[in-house]
């Protein structure tokens, strides 16, 4: 009988591990996949695009011919470069469409149009002269 | 002693479903919380229509949009695409004459109780504007929403 039991014993240790070893893999597999998926929602980089280029449609919208236009785009410059995307293709102006297109990851974007018939000239971002710490989108409406 | 093992294992094995319906509660719940977080997007429609129609109300004090000639992209510095996604709606109230530019399906879009909830329909906004000794009725829907890109 104690035979027996250590026996049993043994092989029930064997069974758990191997049962348990699926449940385990199983759980880390969904844990990587969660942890995945939050990271990347954490950012949030499709709310911001689509901020981002509906509120600079609605600057346009509301700004005149000879105006020259400076958004605080610290936070999308911030977002662009942690995911690697080159400087100069975060905010994109088409005239002939009269659109903006906002990207802050590689590969993806968000382009809103604006009504205003005016044309975006001389866009390039820079450093605010109050703080150094603000990146600002600056363009002429022509 | 083995058929008793084999019993056992059987209860194990029926928790598995128990443990996939548990992961499927969290992750069902952990994506219906985000996505009620962030889900929406960034409406922008009625503050879209509110800026049109203060432009069209500028326009209209200074332009006739009633003579035959009048064209709006021209005269109100628009861009021709806001026929596709906006309407601008002008009645005039001495003689009830209206001119409708862009989506004119927008008028009756605008009217249905139904689609204030229903973010595919059209957000508008009325305006009655007395120019020149003269009412109109001004009527301005969008529905336009940013569109999703791929970039280089």
């Amino acid at each position: 009988m104690q035979e027996n039991l250590s026996m049993n014993r043994k092989g029930d240790g064997a069974d758990i591990i191997r049962n348990n070893l699926a449940y385990m893999l199983f759980f880390l597999a969904v844990f990587v996949a969660m942890l995945f998926f939050v990271s990347s929602r954490m950012d949030n980089v499709a709310f911001w695009e689509d901020f981002y280029a509906k509120e600079i449609a609605r600057v346009i919208d509301f700004s005149k011919q000879g105006d020259e236009v400076k958004i605080d785009v610290t936070m999308a410059v911030q977002l662009a470069r942690k995911n690697k995307v080159e400087f100069d293709k975060i905010f994109i102006f088409d005239n002939e469409e009269g659109s903006v297109a906002v990207s802050l990851s590689r590969g993806t974007g968000k382009s809103f149009r604006y009504f205003n018939n005016v044309s975006i000239e001389n866009e390039g971002t820079e450093l605010s002269e109050e703080n150094v710490e603000v990146r600002q989108l600056i363009f002429n409406i022509k | 002693m083995r058929k008793m093992n084999k019993k056992g294992m059987a209860g194990d094995y029926a928790m598995f479903f128990v443990y996939i319906f548990i992961v499927f509660i969290i992750w069902g719940g952990l994506a219906a919380g985000i996505f009620s977080f962030f889900g929406d997007g960034y409406d922008f429609k009625e503050a879209e229509a509110e800026i049109l129609i203060n432009n069209v109300e500028v326009c209209l004090r200074e332009k006739d949009f009633f003579s035959g000639e009048f064209d709006i992209y021209y005269s109100c510095g628009f861009n021709s695409n806001i026929n596709e996604e906006h309407m601008i709606y002008v009645k005039r109230a001495s003689d009830d004459e209206e001119i409708i530019f862009g989506v004119r399906d927008y008028i009756n879009q605008c009217e249905f109780v139904g689609g204030k909830e229903n973010i595919n329909f059209p957000e508008c906004v009325k305006k009655t504007i007395s120019v020149r000794g003269e009412s109109f009725e001004v009527i301005v829907g969008s529905n336009q929403d940013s569109r999703g890109i791929l970039s280089g």
